[in-house]
């Protein structure tokens, strides 16, 4: 086999700030000069990909078939979910699908599914960790109502529902396999307490609120170049403001995708308390009580 | 269901032989016809994987396979493993007895016979072949971009299949009937208007079905390569007409690499030391033949009447470059 990679994985619950902080990864990486320009467009494309496809699909996120089948060497849409999911954890991490500036793979998979007899779903050999990205669950509703053109109500009950998932349907293909996620709050648990890969836990509303520590401490997490001058300079590039200009000076009307109005949307934290009512916020809050306590929401 | 004895079948232009393990997929070959027939020969049969000869460790492996010049061996976790050598030979052993042969057909047909395509020096690509009037056009595209539903969809408006999934191509531009069946999702089969509970599943319990037989109206004659499109689905609410313009790749960097990544199991070519040829194959037939996006609509009825507008066999070679905008 060719010698392993380094790989991270960048792990969240969907609509949590895990393209943001890819993005993130890419520009410090390219204020460093780690990167040639090409692998640098080749991210950038990547990301404009993930943004302007309503599927999901992008080549590096862990859940994409065409990796897969590269992997296991037959066609994975012949296998069902449940048999997928066995396998999955052991499809190797080689180089050659990927550039360089793309080794952080972004996951929304719950580290372990129903389905992989307690096995991780993705592949911890050789992973140096995971960055685990988790935003408020009122707030995650909110922007997954506007990416996904579901009403609030539907949101709700999707991060409260057990057998929740991305690309769940066995009726029809699709370029990503399906992600198991379960509750917000099983989501969550499944990355934090799992002991197999070292793990950094961020929150959005961190990254948001003091940007220069919480980014500091993701490229330090990474062993990425980490001069404060650095990090100032990728964290301003890569502010909400900068990115929703460019979705739209890149994007423009005509490439904007399918019934999602933008990617970069607000990127506002306490946007859920505003527009829940009283009663999807009230369920949410109970139901995950012990998650909200145990990462400092409450 | 196993039988005794030997099965003959007629694909990809060549003979092939099961020993016991029917395979109703393939095109029967008649069995007075088989000695007067000059086509090599391929067997498939069932081996003790125990008596495979080590292979050394390659460096396109990864878990489920592993490479060398001219052997291949994957496993299918559950299912089978196989081992395609020597140009000429399938191997195969199931997992354990309740492994149903349909099971073990649905990677046999795939990967294996693709490994061992890749053997034999033909340029294997993803996608699907149909045929016109005697001229072959092959639609591209990775997993889930919608490569079996464009496939009935044509079939529907005239064309006939030559093969869906794994396409081979001879050095001489030439593409050979292979597999004459489609694997629909539930979804499109409805789409489509077709009973999916009429169908017969891939594999029991998915949702995936087969159409063969006389669902599928089949060419059996190799035909020339007159067009390569990839395929790349139009955007729902897209008011820019040129994301429903059929548009030429002709930079020839960016055509190769299309091409290069259009191949059924890069991997494979890699790991069974075929790039070099592999390499100079696409690089003829990029010479040949004309590359293009095909913009297929999302919706089914959407694609069939768009598909009804375009000609397919000389649409490639007509359309205006999309690199002066790329560049």
């Amino acid at each position: 086999m060719s010698a392993p990679e380094p790989y991270w994985y960048l792990a969240s619950y969907p609509k949590s700030g895990n393209t943001w902080c890819r993005v993130f990864i890419t520009e410090l990486r390219r204020l460093a000069g780690l990167d040639s320009a090409e692998a640098t467009a080749a991210a950038q494309q990547e990301e404009q990909e993930l943004r302007l496809n309503r599927d999901l699909a992008t080549g590096s996120i862990v859940s994409s078939r065409h990796w897969l089948d590269d992997q296991l060497g037959i066609d994975s849409s012949d296998l069902s979910w449940a048999e997928l999911d066995k396998v999955r954890g052991r499809a190797g991490h080689q180089r050659a699908l990927y550039a360089e500036c793309l080794r952080y793979h972004k996951v929304h998979d719950a580290f372990v599914s129903p389905d992989s007899a307690g096995r991780p779903v993705v592949p911890v050999e050789g992973c140096r960790g995971a960055v685990v990205v988790i935003r408020h669950p009122a707030d995650v509703s909110v922007s997954l109502s506007h990416f996904f053109s579901w009403p609030l109500e539907r949101c709700v009950k999707f991060l409260l529902d057990e057998q929740a998932g991305l690309c769940r349907s066995s009726k029809r293909g699709g370029q990503q396999v399906r992600q198991f996620m379960g509750t917000w709050a099983n989501h969550v648990h499944s990355w934090l307490d799992q002991q197999q890969i070292p793990l950094l836990m961020l929150r959005y509303e961190d990254l948001l609120a003091e940007p220069q520590p919480s980014f500091s401490r993701l490229a330090h997490f990474l062993e990425l170049p980490a001069e404060p001058t650095l990090i100032s300079e990728a964290v301003g590039n890569t502010s909400f403001q900068t990115l929703q200009a460019k979705e739209e000076q890149e994007g423009g009307f005509h490439e904007r995708p399918d019934g999602c109005e933008r990617f970069f949307r607000s990127g506002r934290s306490g946007e859920g308390k505003e527009e829940l009512t009283a009663e999807q916020l009230a369920q949410l809050e109970e139901a995950f009580a012990v998650t909200l306590e145990q990462t400092g929401y409450v | 269901m196993s039988t005794c004895g030997s099965h003959h079948y007629h694909a990809f232009s060549l003979h092939w032989v099961s020993e016991g393990l029917l395979i109703p997929e393939l095109p029967g070959a008649q069995y007075n016809t088989v000695k007067a027939t000059p086509s090599p020969s391929i067997a498939i049969q069932e081996e003790d994987p125990q008596r495979w000869p080590e292979l050394a460790a390659g460096a396109h492996d990864t878990p489920f396979l592993q490479m060398g010049r001219g052997d291949l061996r994957l496993t299918v976790e559950g299912i089978a493993r196989f081992r395609i050598s020597n140009a000429d030979l399938i191997a195969w052993q199931k997992a354990d007895g309740s492994v149903s042969d349909q099971d073990l057909r649905t990677f046999l047909l795939g990967s294996a016979v693709g490994a061992l395509m890749i053997q034999r020096g033909m340029l294997v690509l993803h996608g699907n072949a149909l045929e016109r009037n005697g001229q072959a056009i092959v639609c591209m595209g990775h997993s889930g971009a919608g490569k079996s539903t464009l496939a009935y969809a044509l079939m529907q408006q005239g064309w006939r299949l030559l093969a869906d999934d794994l396409v081979a191509i001879t050095p001489d531009g030439q593409v050979l009937p292979g597999i004459p069946r489609i694997k629909l999702w539930h979804d499109a089969a409805k789409a489509f208007g077709l009973d999916p509970d009429a169908l017969p599943p891939i594999r029991q319990g998915m949702q995936k079905y087969l159409l063969l037989g006389e669902a599928i109206e089949r060419a059996v004659q190799p035909c020339p390569l007159k067009a390569l499109y990839l395929i790349r689905q139009q955007r729902r609410d897209s008011n820019d007409p040129d994301d429903s313009r059929i548009s030429r790749i002709s930079n020839q960097k960016r055509a190769a690499l299309c091409l290069r990544n259009q191949a059924f199991r890069p991997r494979f070519v890699r790991g069974l030391g075929q790039e070099g040829a592999d390499f100079i194959a696409l690089a003829r037939l990029q010479q040949r033949v004309p590359l293009a996006t095909l913009p297929t609509p999302r919706g089914i009825l959407e694609m069939q009447s768009w598909l009804q507008e375009q000609s397919l066999l000389s649409a490639a070679a007509e359309a205006q470059s999309a690199d002066d905008k790329d560049a």
